[in-house]
């Protein structure tokens, strides 16, 4: 494909998708500064990846699929700190929910702590299913699984994010 | 501290976290960069195909080269192609186990993590109201992230684990740590797990279970594949996922379908 068309293309869904996929990076990162530069890691990689994009997904469908996997990819590289920084927490961490998340309210802050205490996989189906809304075909597409396990995961998520805040010591009256 | 309402109230909180602001100076920056980056690649993309050429062909004439080197004595004054040795184990635990079982048993091979250990388990009859090994009734085979001799349990050790399970070693060794995988083969009625689910993985139908458990989660597969079941139980942890797991099995599936269509 011709070079200004792609590039043409990467500014279009730049201005229609950068305020999803920034926050979407930012739920899965916890830091707003490292959210921007893998959100431009996920626009740049777009832009190289751009033959294998054969539209059977939607476009911003895509660009998440590309932003998750270059988000794991750099939580992969920093693991030996991260591993031993959380080894070594007992309580929740201030350095794992952002200002923007605190700035949004108590019950927001809380969720979003207990969020990031759940294994990886559990808090990526919650973040597209729940915060991002995608549905269920969408949030297969964007984690390469079979509805039937978007579906068990996220069941097992949320009983295991709502255990998570009773240990925490939040009040839920769902739970 | 407010408390939630009620179910509603949950989920607004959780669209409420979709509200945070990228703002708009620091948009316009991250953009810029990118643009930036964009134009950088692609003169850097310009230089590279000069000298992408040179390089292909130089790496082709090396492929012929090394390809060539490597038929000519891997294969034709061999007389046969590498891939037979890697499968001569699996093919003659196959046997073992067929023998064994008295029926036709494939053995799921795994690319990472080697089949280390093959037990057969046999029932217990009594004679003289002595407690004896009667008929074999299943088999299991252990795969080993890897294991060295160290691990491996010594002669009178395995003697005691097969006369304490009723069983025989008749593949590989024992060893003292813990298997990735384990998988029972059996003849008879299906195996049964809470919870499990029917799934379909390339056209057979599976029983798929998620375990949670410590030290490890583990993902539970059962197939029936001509009146003979086949149950996995795949150790999870970070670096091995569910999806792994799932992969494990679906080979041995597409292995299935290949003899189903011979």
């Amino acid at each position: 494909m011709d070079e200004d068309l792609k590039k043409q293309k990467i500014q279009e869904w730049y201005q229609l998708y950068s305020d999803d996929i920034y926050r979407f990076v930012l739920m899965m990162i916890g830091d707003h500064d490292q959210a921007k530069d893998l959100t431009h890691d996920t626009y740049l990689k777009a832009y190289n990846s751009f033959e294998y994009f054969q539209g059977v997904t939607s476009d911003k469908n895509w660009l998440y699929r590309i932003a998750r996997n270059v988000t794991i990819d750099y939580m992969r590289k920093k693991k030996p700190i991260r591993f031993m920084i959380e080894s070594f927490s007992t309580f929740p961490s201030e350095e794992n929910c952002p200002e923007k998340i605190m700035e949004l309210g108590e019950n927001e802050e809380q969720l979003y702590r207990c969020l990031k205490k759940l294994k990886r996989s559990y808090q990526d189906v919650i973040i597209l299913r729940k915060i991002k809304e995608l549905s269920i075909q969408e949030t297969a597409e964007v984690l390469e699984w079979n509805e039937t396990k978007v579906k068990n995961t996220l069941f097992r998520g949320l009983a295991a994010l709502k255990q998570q805040m009773v240990k925490e010591g939040y009040n839920h009256e769902t739970i | 501290m407010k408390p939630y309402n009620d179910q509603s109230e949950f989920d607004r909180t959780f669209q409420r976290l979709d509200t945070t602001k990228f703002n708009e100076n620091e948009k316009k920056e991250v953009f810029s960069t990118i643009m930036h980056s964009l134009d950088h690649s692609k003169r850097k993309r310009r230089h590279t195909n000069i000298f992408n050429h040179v390089f292909s062909t130089v790496f082709v004439a090396l492929f012929v080269l090394i390809g060539g080197y490597f038929l000519v004595t891997e294969v034709i004054f061999d007389g046969q192609p590498n891939q037979g040795a890697v499968y001569e184990e699996r093919d003659e635990l196959e046997q073992i186990l067929s023998q064994e079982l008295n029926s036709n048993v494939y053995v799921p091979w795994h690319e990472d993590f080697p089949a280390k250990t093959g037990i057969v388990k046999y029932s217990t009859v009594f004679q003289d109201n002595t407690p004896t090994k009667g008929e074999p009734i299943s088999a299991t085979v252990y795969y080993f992230v890897e294991q060295n001799d160290d691990n491996q349990l010594t002669k009178e050790e395995t003697l005691h684990f097969e006369e304490r399970n009723r069983s025989e070693v008749v593949f590989g060794s024992l060893y003292s740590e813990s298997a990735m995988v384990t998988v029972d083969i059996f003849t008879g009625s299906a195996p049964s797990m809470e919870d499990a689910v029917e799934i379909n993985i390339e056209g057979k139908e599976v029983l798929y279970s998620y375990i949670e458990r410590e030290p490890n989660d583990t993902a539970w597969f059962a197939l029936e594949f001509n009146d003979v079941w086949y149950v996995f139980l795949h150790k999870l942890e970070e670096v091995t996922t569910e999806d792994d797991a799932m992969n494990f099995v679906e080979n041995f599936i597409q292995r299935l379908n290949t003899l189903v269509i011979n």
